[in-house]
């Protein structure tokens, strides 16, 4: 009977070790439970009758293949040898996949051999169970015992139907395992029989390989230690005598135990359990610390392997254009997955769309699973079994990861798997996660560069814009100075005409009209035409003095070349430049004051120029004096720096010039006082002429002036 | 009667010449060197016309125009506005400033005597 068990997926195969009392049965099993990895099996159960023992465990690890998707386990039972305790045996036996006859070697055990092979024909066809057709395997132990029957004997003793049979010494080890070995293979090899699977040649020599390979590294190179057994005490066999009674003690007990083995299984998987959870708080510490991409993902690969218990894998992550490209690879020369089938599909592609763990053993009997050569692939490389976990974060997908077991390491376990799908699924989280985290960084990292950039820019373009709006104010205020001079000009100009036309058409008007009476009337008294006549002579000369004077200025500003200076006795020039206002100093009782310095006879000059230009500074200092006030005329040599010049200073005790007006004195037609009340008459040329003349000279003119007490005018010439 | 003209000028010989040809022309003429001067003599004796120049010492033309405008027993007295400077404002201020007339220096002779005779409400003998 095949036990299916759908909780775990697995079919357990019932292996009884039968036998004469004391022939080694129980032996055998210690031995097999202790050579066999405690991770992969339970702990040995005893149900304790009266005075023999039934002994029996789950391998459950045992890396022996996979028939129609349920996991191939063994259960071992041994049975109590006494006469006594056949409904014991019976029970036992019940359901029993295959077995295991340990016949005692001695030769005083001949009897007891045969009896017992005798009853376990009887028992086998009480349970149903077809004595030629279920696997049984022979084993002729205590070989090390004197006086044994040899195994030519034995062979003729026992083994009339041919099994196969292996002297053993149950105490030392020998034999046991190969024994145990053959037993699982033909045991194997029925149940696939019996499910229909023979037919498939090749899923059978891979199944028969497996087992081979599971059974191979069994065989200890030292026997281990000896594992105190659990006994479950039950109520003494025998005393009833009621054989319907005990094999419902036996199921019971044997039912109890299987609860109690289930219950350590249990307990074993709750501290895999224990240890996974561990390993995924580790594996999300590690994760955690680590924040680059890269270490993220060397951590989660790393982490993986050593989590599924391989040495071998490869870790493929999405690029930015969604490609699966290999970033980490380990005991592999390429990853299988990322080989193109001939449709040019990716496995590995696939496998990610799928979205859902992927495992093969490598060796089991699964008929018409899609594998696209990946299975064969990793098979060809020596590899047991493989995993791959789709990784996805957030519903997107972010990579595979795959792992691959070797023959030792045995197949994946649920547990493993369900540990691979939550380490996938955390590992894709914190890829993902570093990646956002590396491309935010990365992002914040240019917009800090953009803004720092952007600030600089801006902060030109400020600095820019700033010193571009200082100089417009400037250029404005430059404009609003040029502007104001502008119409400043535009009210002078206007003023200016006026004071010339003034100061012409009043001379032109007297003329006129002392014209227009001289011709009009022929009866004048005679002192009235000599009036008229005095008039037409003094503003003739008043308006030939104006002409010889704009003419002069004229001349001046046009640069008009002077001829050869002459030098002329400074007597004579002050002399004639004070000649033209004569008249006025009387009029006005000016005190005229003249000084010429001792020693200076001549001056080198423009004879004309220079006298009209002194005449004008006399002209001012008269008109511009108050009556009977004086003025002193200077005449004297000084230096000024490697010059030599000769100063004419004009000083007059008149009304001054104000501050304001200062700057404007010496500009052409510019004249002092009020326009419609105190213009002097004139055109206000003359210390813009002597200016013009002074400079002539190489020389220059300065005015200092106090209002109210005087004005002090400095010509200077270059001493020729 | 003759009709009284007042010849306000500071040039003497502008005074001159013009008093000497108005009185030819049958006006009564009496002169003013300035401003101050003229107001005082059109208290005292205001005439029907006064030729009044711009630009004097003192108290200038423009002044001395309001002055006469604005005081109601002389304000019947025309005023010729004379000036030598010739410029549009010039006349434009004249004008504004009460005067009845405007004429630039140098002037012709009958034209002036014409607006003089028209002023004073008597064609005289010419």
């Amino acid at each position: 009977m095949v036990q299916f068990d759908n909780q775990y997926r697995q079919v357990k195969l019932k292996i009884v070790y039968y036998g004469p009392a004391l022939g080694g049965k129980t032996t055998c099993l210690q031995y097999i439970h202790r050579v066999t990895d405690p991770q992969r099996r339970t702990r040995l159960y005893t149900l304790n009758t009266a005075s023999d023992r039934t002994l029996f465990f789950d391998l459950l690890g045992l890396d022996l293949g996979r028939i129609r998707g349920y996991r191939l386990t063994l259960q071992l039972f041994t049975v109590p040898g006494q006469v006594q305790y056949n409904t014991t045996r019976r029970a036992v036996l019940a359901g029993a996949d295959g077995v295991v006859f340990v016949a005692d070697s001695q030769r005083n055990q001949e009897k007891a051999n045969l009896e017992s092979f005798a009853n376990l024909q009887e028992n086998l066809k009480a349970n149903g169970l077809d004595p030629a057709t279920i696997p049984l395997v022979l084993q002729y132990n205590k070989r090390d015992l004197p006086d044994i029957f040899t195994r030519a004997e034995m062979d003729r003793l026992l083994n009339a139907k041919g099994y196969p049979a292996f002297e053993t010494v149950a105490t030392t080890g020998v034999g046991v395992m190969e024994a145990f070995a053959a037993i699982t293979e033909a045991t194997v090899l029925s149940v696939a029989d019996r499910l229909g699977i023979t037919a498939q040649a090749d899923a059978l020599t891979r199944l028969v390989a497996n087992v081979r390979a599971a059974m191979a590294p069994l065989v200890p190179a030292k026997p281990p230690e000896v594992e105190a057994p659990v006994v479950i005490r039950t109520a003494g066999e025998g005393k009833l005598g009621a054989e319907e009674l005990m094999a419902e003690a036996v199921r019971a007990n044997t039912a109890m135990a299987d609860l109690s083995s289930r219950l350590d299984h249990l307990a074993k998987q709750l501290a895999r359990r224990v240890e996974q959870l561990k390993a995924l708080l580790t594996f999300s510490q590690v994760l955690s610390q680590a924040r680059e991409p890269d270490e993220v993902a060397t951590a989660f690969f790393e982490r993986f392997l050593v989590d599924m218990g391989v040495t071998a894998g490869s870790l493929l992550l999405c690029n930015a254009k969604g490609e699966l490209v290999e970033v980490l690879r380990r005991g592999l020369a390429a990853e299988p997955l990322m080989r193109k089938t001939p449709q040019g599909l990716l496995p590995a592609q696939q496998l990610l769309e799928a979205r859902q763990v992927f495992h093969a053993n490598l060796r089991e009997l699964l008929p018409g699973q899609t594998t696209e050569g990946w299975v064969e692939e990793a098979s060809s490389l020596g590899f047991a079994s493989a995993l791959a976990v789709p990784l996805v974060a957030q519903d997107r997908e972010v990579g595979l990861i795959t792992a691959y077991g070797e023959p030792g390491r045995g197949p994946f376990q649920e547990e493993d798997l369900e540990l691979a799908a939550i380490m996938g699924a955390v590992g894709a989280v914190a890829v993902a996660n570093a990646r956002a985290w590396h491309a935010l960084e990365q992002l914040n990292r240019n917009l800090e560069a953009m803004v720092a950039a952007r600030t600089a820019e801006l902060s030109q373009a400020l600095a820019k814009s700033e010193a571009l709006a200082q100089e417009l104010a400037e250029t404005n205020r430059d404009l609003e100075a040029a502007y104001r001079k502008l119409a400043e000009l535009d009210t002078l100009k206007g003023e200016l005409l006026r004071r010339v036309a003034h100061e012409l058409n009043t001379p032109v008007t007297a003329l006129q009209t002392a014209g227009r009476i001289l011709t009009r009337w022929e009866q004048i008294p005679k002192e009235k035409v000599a009036s008229f006549v005095d008039v037409v002579v003094q503003e003739s000369s008043r308006l030939a003095e104006l002409i010889a004077s704009a003419l002069q200025a004229a001349a001046l500003g046009l640069g008009e070349e002077q001829g050869p200076r002459v030098a002329v006795p400074i007597a004579e020039l002050l002399r004639k430049a004070l000649a033209p206002v004569k008249g006025e100093i009387a009029d006005r009782q000016i005190k005229v004051t003249v000084k010429v310095a001792a020693g200076l006879e001549t001056v080198s000059c423009y004879p004309e120029p220079l006298e009209a230009a002194l005449s004008a500074l006399l002209k001012n200092a008269v008109e511009f004096n108050k009556p009977q006030g004086s003025v002193v005329v200077t005449a004297m040599p000084v230096r000024k720096g490697s010059k030599s010049l000769v100063e004419f200073r004009v000083e007059d005790t008149g009304i001054g010039i104000s501050q304001e007006e200062l700057p404007h004195v010496t500009e052409p037609f510019y004249q002092g006082g009020a326009l419609l009340t105190g213009k002097p008459k004139g055109l206000g040329l003359g210390l813009a002429v002597a200016k013009k003349v002074a400079e002539l000279h190489g020389g220059e003119l300065e005015i200092q002036s106090q209002p109210g007490q005087g004005t002090t005018v400095v010509l200077r010439v270059e001493a020729g | 009667m003759r009709p009284k003209v007042l010849v306000v000028d500071d040039e003497p010989a502008i005074r001159d010449t013009l008093s000497f040809m108005l009185e030819m022309e049958g006006f009564q003429v009496a002169v003013a060197a300035d401003g101050v001067e003229a107001l005082a003599r059109i208290a005292q004796d205001p005439p029907e016309v006064v030729l009044l120049d711009v630009m004097m010492p003192k108290l200038d033309g423009y002044r001395v125009c309001e002055a006469i405008k604005a005081d109601p027993r002389t304000a019947g007295v025309k005023v010729v506005m004379l000036t030598a400077m010739g410029q549009a404002a010039d006349r434009a201020r004249a004008l504004a400033a009460g005067a009845d007339a405007y004429v630039a220096k140098p002037f012709d002779e009958d034209g002036l005597l014409t607006l003089l005779r028209q002023l004073a409400g008597k064609p005289g003998d010419g």
